[in-house]
């Protein structure tokens, strides 16, 4: 398990500087002033101005500082030393108030010991993490009584058919839709931003199934407040599909699940 | 038309469809099931093994099946598992039929005419079970829910035990799957009924009715068990299709879902 993460992690640190200078993260566009966050957390999490609030997996810190720029006090968490490393110098180039902290989601409670209003997670967390249900714990044992966790993330179903698995309006899976103990190993290929360049270490993928996720975080003590399947995907996970002016991608026929979102209340 | 008038021109089309194969499917269903009498009379469980076990123990409880149709073999399962059932059909012939093989049964299942979306016979916070399924029959899937929900004691449950939307969407064929219907896509869908896959597996049914369903994906549904007020407690997605054999071999077949009303 270890050396998986330590692949993945690997993985993450070479993707990272190819992000950073990327059409899709536009980080000039942030350094102007650019929200990068999606209008679906922004609606569906609502105000978060004068809120603490904890980001799992946040790789460079765009979201992140996205919300501080929304008014919110911001913790940013994500495995890749190199990816935390851009996020701290985009925060002091931004001058916005803002932590970032780098151990494995799992051993977060070794280092972190503290509850926030809001615990939030988006967009490709999920297929890193071989233990969901430990993960939900984790993840609601940073919820004050009365605040909220949010999730917003690709569908399985989307997932499990993305590897060039879609033929106009017929499919073959090329990733299991269920969990599995095993991760599938990813050879090493194009990231997600642009296509253009790719990284040389392969990466371990676990799946995921949405009754396994709103199963985990029932378990966790989280009550769902409720539960959205989304026709739009935050990256054109399939061919063909085009770009709104909200950044949100959509295939023509509208015919699938591509991401998936839930938030979560933890009862006073 | 109003919505309503609209609603209930639809619930009239499919009761008239299904009045009219109710004593065909009970034929049907003895066919397939032989021994159908002398099992129940044992003790029998027609159940699946999963909503036996998302149940628990059901002793002395009060358990609701909103679709029971004539043949009524769940309801009779809970009965032999100890519960007090009460079984609703909006078919008056499915209810005559089923009380007909009640009374050979010996069964004490209560069994009531009543449209599931509005329940209105049953008494509120009165059942610590809703057996909710096949909400494909019901158009107004928000006041289906909140009717489930009235008659739900405070702290008892909703076990929701369905085909999966996905599977509804998603054809296998051969080593792929064809989008048969647009996930997002809600629009009511009217089409001949020749009889459920029982028939088909018996030679066909000789009649044919206009019947009118309703697709509702999986976020709707749990949005609509949510705002009625229960707390989902588990939502799991084997992929075996609920009571039968059949399997999507890499999809969700089935959609269980577990929630309680709160209180108590």
């Amino acid at each position: 398990m270890k050396s998986h993460y330590e692949t993945n992690r690997q993985n993450w640190n070479e993707r990272t500087p190819i992000h950073v200078r990327s059409r899709f993260y536009d980080l000039d566009g942030l350094r102007a002033g650019r929200n990068a966050l999606l209008p679906i957390e922004r609606a569906e999490l609502g105000e978060v101005a004068g809120k603490s609030l904890l980001h799992l997996q946040c790789h460079i810190g765009d979201d992140t500082l996205s919300w501080a720029r929304l008014g919110a006090q911001v913790t940013g968490v994500d495995f890749s030393d190199e990816a935390i490393s851009v996020a701290c110098g985009l925060r002091d180039e931004l001058g916005l108030e803002a932590r970032f902290i780098c151990p494995n989601i799992y051993d977060l409670p070794d280092v972190l010991e503290e509850e926030f209003d809001i615990v939030f997670t988006s967009y490709g967390v999920l297929c890193w993490l071989h233990d969901v249900p430990r993960w939900a714990e984790i993840a609601a044992s940073y919820v004050k009584p009365g605040g909220h966790f949010y999730l917003a993330e690709f569908h399985p179903l989307a997932v499990s058919v993305c590897d060039n698995g879609v033929e106009g309006e017929t499919f073959r899976m090329t990733f299991p839709y269920f969990p599995q103990p095993e991760p599938v190993y990813c050879e090493p290929g194009p990231t997600y931003t642009d296509g253009e360049s790719t990284t040389r270490t392969g990466t371990y993928e676990w799946p995921y199934s949405l009754g396994q996720v709103v199963t985990a975080l029932c378990d966790a003590g989280l009550r769902i407040e409720f539960l959205h399947e989304h026709p739009c995907s935050a990256y054109p996970i399939l061919p063909g599909m085009r770009k709104d002016d909200d950044g949100l991608w959509w295939r023509e026929t509208n015919d699938l699940p591509l991401m998936f979102s839930i938030r979560a209340r933890k009862d006073a | 038309m109003t919505s309503k008038d609209k609603h209930a021109e639809h619930l009239a089309m499919n009761r008239k469809a299904w009045d009219a194969y109710q004593p065909d499917y009970m034929e049907f269903h003895l066919k397939a099931h032989p021994d159908f009498f002398e099992y129940l009379a044992g003790g029998g469980v027609y159940l699946d093994d999963d909503e036996v076990r998302l149940a628990g123990d059901v002793t002395g409880l009060t358990v609701l099946d909103v679709c029971c149709a004539s043949s009524a073999d769940e309801a009779f399962s809970w009965e032999n598992l100890g519960a007090n059932v009460i079984a609703c059909d909006f078919s008056p012939v499915a209810v005559e039929i089923a009380e007909q093989n009640a009374a050979r049964l010996r069964s004490r299942v209560q069994f009531v005419i009543a449209d599931s979306q509005e329940l209105a016979p049953i008494a509120s916070e009165s059942v610590d079970l809703v057996y909710g399924r096949y909400l494909c029959w019901f158009e107004d899937l928000e006041q289906t829910l909140r009717s489930w929900f009235r008659v739900t004691k405070a702290g008892g449950r909703l076990l929701l035990s369905q085909g999966h939307p996905i599977a509804e969407c998603l054809k296998a064929e051969g080593d792929f799957y064809r989008i048969a219907h647009k996930y997002h896509d809600e629009v009511p869908e009217r089409y001949d009924f020749r009889g459920t896959p029982l028939a088909r597996q018996h030679g066909g049914w000789d009649q044919s009715h206009p019947m009118i369903e309703f697709f509702h994906p999986t976020w709707r549904i749990v949005n609509a068990i949510l705002d009625a007020g229960y707390h989902v407690l588990r939502m799991e997605e084997p992929t075996r299709l609920v009571g039968s054999e059949e399997r999507h071999a890499d999809l969700p077949h089935t959609l269980f879902i577990l929630a309680r009303k709160p209180g108590a």
